[in-house]
């Protein structure tokens, strides 16, 4: 078979982890300047033909492969990667963003000012220039996530392989990246592009391949396959364009007092003030989305109510309690946080048992408790997994698992951090009916920059804004809340 | 400390304190072993790290002075046998001289480390032939307890959002039952992330056994090149002068 004009080439009868096969009967190849996306449910196998095309699969992780994979271009590495979880990409030899930015070029023995020449060009495309100083690990999970964007451009390989590139990328970042991958295009390098954004998949890509458990179901038009009536695969779900994108009318909470208030707050990190006099409420029965740009300080404000980050002034109150004099455990009665990254807190043997913890930690008797755990798991889809091992769970499940053992311990105010990055159609109805769910207890708020799921599980928009409240208002995916 | 440091490329205060360990080995005891401590704790002073590296030596050397004065005492030499658990004064100066030489020898290459940030020392050995699998290792080493201690605030961070109570007033019983919670995840989270690091390393083209080069090269002032070759030459007479008086001293006794 003839590979001219190819970047990749792959035919793969299967690829399998241990026993677990996770694809099998897979082709694919992509032109130099040629755009594929790859869609397909949690678990479909998308992952694994990303590293397998990036060439990652059998070395630093173990698995086993039938079939070619073939780089016709060549290149150390033929392939460039992008990871669905930014933080993987830090190699820790840089000690600034600028310098992990240089590891790849360094890898490749380039001299000092090719090497100048290329983090520089990288940062542009990535949008991260301003980021060049800056420590990686005191980045926000969008900001790491344009600093692995150009740490992988700067190898200049012949194809990019890209895992969820914008999960957590601010609209306006996601928009400069869709018009980053058209600069690649013109510069005649291949991408394969793995998404959940179906819509921003059917905007960038040449043609789409969508996979269902391990297999491929269609390749094609990617606007011809993603926009059917009714979807291909009901649990990766259709274009949002498909279906009504009309935004529902400005749902508000009961009138009367606010249920979670927030005055006056200020908190940073160090020296770094990062919330400024930021005020808000919320109502009882609400479920806000706080959005905004990467960095603006949406994060530190949820670690600041839970009193992860000690708040230099202001007033934090949920229901009738003040909550400012209470350490952290003692607010986890009354406010639940999940985290982006839900791994630092599983531990119990079976998913069971973990969603479990949390009320059994709070004093809740193991009948009840278990009683609480298996309505939560329900809520988020995750019924028929309670004996599975949290580890063996895929990403994705893990943090629905997360979501599950903060609604176990059914505290009245739950904030929810970037809950649906990565998640297909399925993932991201059970998270809205688990925040549904919520507005019997007290309220919500949900981190986010999926403003489609702001609109359909979110009452009203809050826009933070360099550390304060800047808009509130309606939630609308064609008008994007403003920066300023 | 770092930035009066970093006017110096890495391998000269590296050299430096490399003569000043076999120094306090080679030289006359205990005053050269003396001198050395010394002359380190003037330098950790005057960089900043003095309270780091002074604890970090008493640390080493006061234990051992105390052990080998102990043992002396408890086993004494045989002339003096009838002064048991009273150390001879030779005895006490041996001990004092190992006790010095180790002190001086962690000062010595505690001011290194502590003045020295890993990346730079590494990138410089790396430009003198390191091999980048030795270069990821010593950055891996030295990263590794403050790796360790981010894992661990992190997943204590997400404990106490569950409710999980630490820190002070908290007794032995909630303590232990808080371990799993909070070891688990620490310890697979440190598995996943050293996988997690192969895989990020394996993604940027890096080749253990190849050459690295540098985004900003470390400069090499000639002054400093001429300062190591003057330490070396000066290490060679040190251990040369040493020698002879090794071979001196069994020639008289034979």
């Amino acid at each position: 078979m003839s590979t001219h004009g190819l970047v990749l080439s792959l035919r793969l009868d299967s690829v399998a982890y241990g026993r677990r096969v996770a694809l099998r009967d897979v082709s694919l190849d992509i032109g130099a300047g040629e755009i594929v996306g790859v869609a397909g449910h949690v678990g479909a196998g998308k992952s694994t033909l990303a590293l397998a095309a990036a060439g990652l699969l059998g070395r630093a992780l173990p698995a086993t492969i039938r079939g070619t994979i073939v780089h016709p271009r060549g290149g150390r590495p033929p392939a460039a990667f992008v990871f669905a979880n930014p933080a993987t990409q830090l190699t820790e030899l840089g000690e600034t963003v600028e310098e992990e930015v240089a590891v790849g070029p360094e890898n490749l023995a380039l001299d000092s000012r090719d090497i100048r020449a290329r983090v520089s060009d990288a940062l542009v495309r990535a949008d991260a220039t301003r980021l060049a100083a800056r420590i990686p690990r005191e980045l926000s999970g969008g900001e790491l996530q344009r600093v692995a964007l150009a740490s992988a451009l700067a190898l200049d390989a012949p194809l990019l392989v890209l895992d969820e590139p914008t999960a957590q990328l601010d609209p306006e970042a996601a928009e400069r990246f869709v018009d980053a991958l058209g600069g690649l295009r013109a510069r005649g390098v291949g991408v394969l592009l793995i998404e959940q954004n179906l819509d921003l998949l059917a905007a960038v890509a040449d043609r789409v391949v969508v996979l269902a458990d391990g297999a491929v179901l269609a390749s094609g038009d990617p606007a011809a396959l993603l926009g059917r009536t009714p979807p291909l695969d009901a649990r990766l779900g259709g274009l949002r364009a498909a279906a009504s994108d009309a935004a529902p009318a400005l749902r508000t909470g009961a009138p009367g007092a606010p249920f979670v208030r927030v005055s006056g707050l200020a908190a940073g990190h160090g020296s770094r003030e990062v919330l400024r006099d930021l005020s808000l409420d919320i109502a009882r029965g609400e479920v806000v989305a706080w959005v905004g740009r990467n960095g603006a300080g949406k994060t530190t404000l949820a670690r600041t109510i839970m009193g992860l980050i000690p708040a230099r002034a202001g007033r934090i109150s949920v229901g009738e309690r003040a909550l400012d004099a209470l350490p952290v455990h003692e607010r986890a009665r009354y406010v639940g946080l999940v985290f982006q990254d839900p791994r630092r807190q599983l531990f119990s043997r079976t998913v069971l048992e973990e969603a479990t913890f949390g009320p059994r930690t709070l004093g809740v008797a193991r009948g009840a408790a278990l009683a609480q755990a298996r309505e939560a798991l329900e809520l988020v889809g995750l019924a028929a997994c309670e004996r599975d091992h949290p580890g063996d769970l895929a990403p994705q499940l893990q943090r629905r698992l997360a979501i599950a053992s903060a609604l176990a311990s059914r505290p009245e105010f739950l904030i929810l951090d970037e809950p649906t990055a990565g998640q297909d159609a399925q993932g991201r109805a059970f998270i809205g009916a688990a925040l549904a769910s919520q507005r019997t207890r007290g309220a919500a708020a949900v981190i986010t920059h999926d403003l489609g799921f702001a609109q359909d599980a979110c009452d009203h928009n809050v826009t933070i804004t360099d550390g304060h409240v800047s808009h509130i208002g309606r939630i609308s995916v064609r008008e994007p809340p403003p920066a300023h | 400390m770092s930035a009066a440091l970093d006017r110096w490329n890495p391998i000269t205060p590296l050299a430096v304190a490399v003569a000043m360990v076999v120094a306090a080995f080679a030289g006359p005891q205990p005053w050269t072993a003396a001198l050395v401590l010394a002359i380190a704790l003037a330098a950790a002073y005057a960089f900043g790290a003095g309270g780091r590296v002074l604890r970090l030596a008493a640390l080493v050397a006061l234990p051992t002075f105390a052990l080998l004065v102990l043992l002396a005492a408890a086993f004494p030499d045989a002339p003096a046998a009838h002064r048991r658990w009273v150390p001879t004064e030779a005895a006490v100066m041996d001990a004092l001289a190992i006790a010095l030489r180790l002190g001086a020898a962690i000062a010595s290459l505690g001011v290194v480390i502590a003045g020295v940030p890993p990346r730079r020392l590494t990138r410089a050995l790396a430009a003198r032939g390191l091999p980048a699998w030795a270069a990821y290792l010593v950055i891996a080493s030295l990263e590794a307890v403050p790796d360790a201690r981010r894992g661990a605030d992190e997943v204590l961070d997400a404990q106490r959002c569950r409710g999980v109570a630490v820190g002070r007033g908290t007794g032995l019983r909630g303590r232990l039952r808080a371990l799993p919670a909070l070891a688990g995840p620490l310890v697979v989270g440190l598995v996943v992330e050293s996988e997690e690091r192969a895989l990020a390393l394996d993604a940027r083209g890096f080749d253990p056994r190849a050459r690295r080069t540098a985004l900003v090269p470390i400069a090499d002032a000639r002054g400093e090149r001429w300062l190591r070759a003057a330490i070396w030459l000066a290490l060679v007479v040190l251990l040369g002068w040493r020698l002879v008086a090794l071979v001196r001293s069994f020639t008289i006794a034979a």
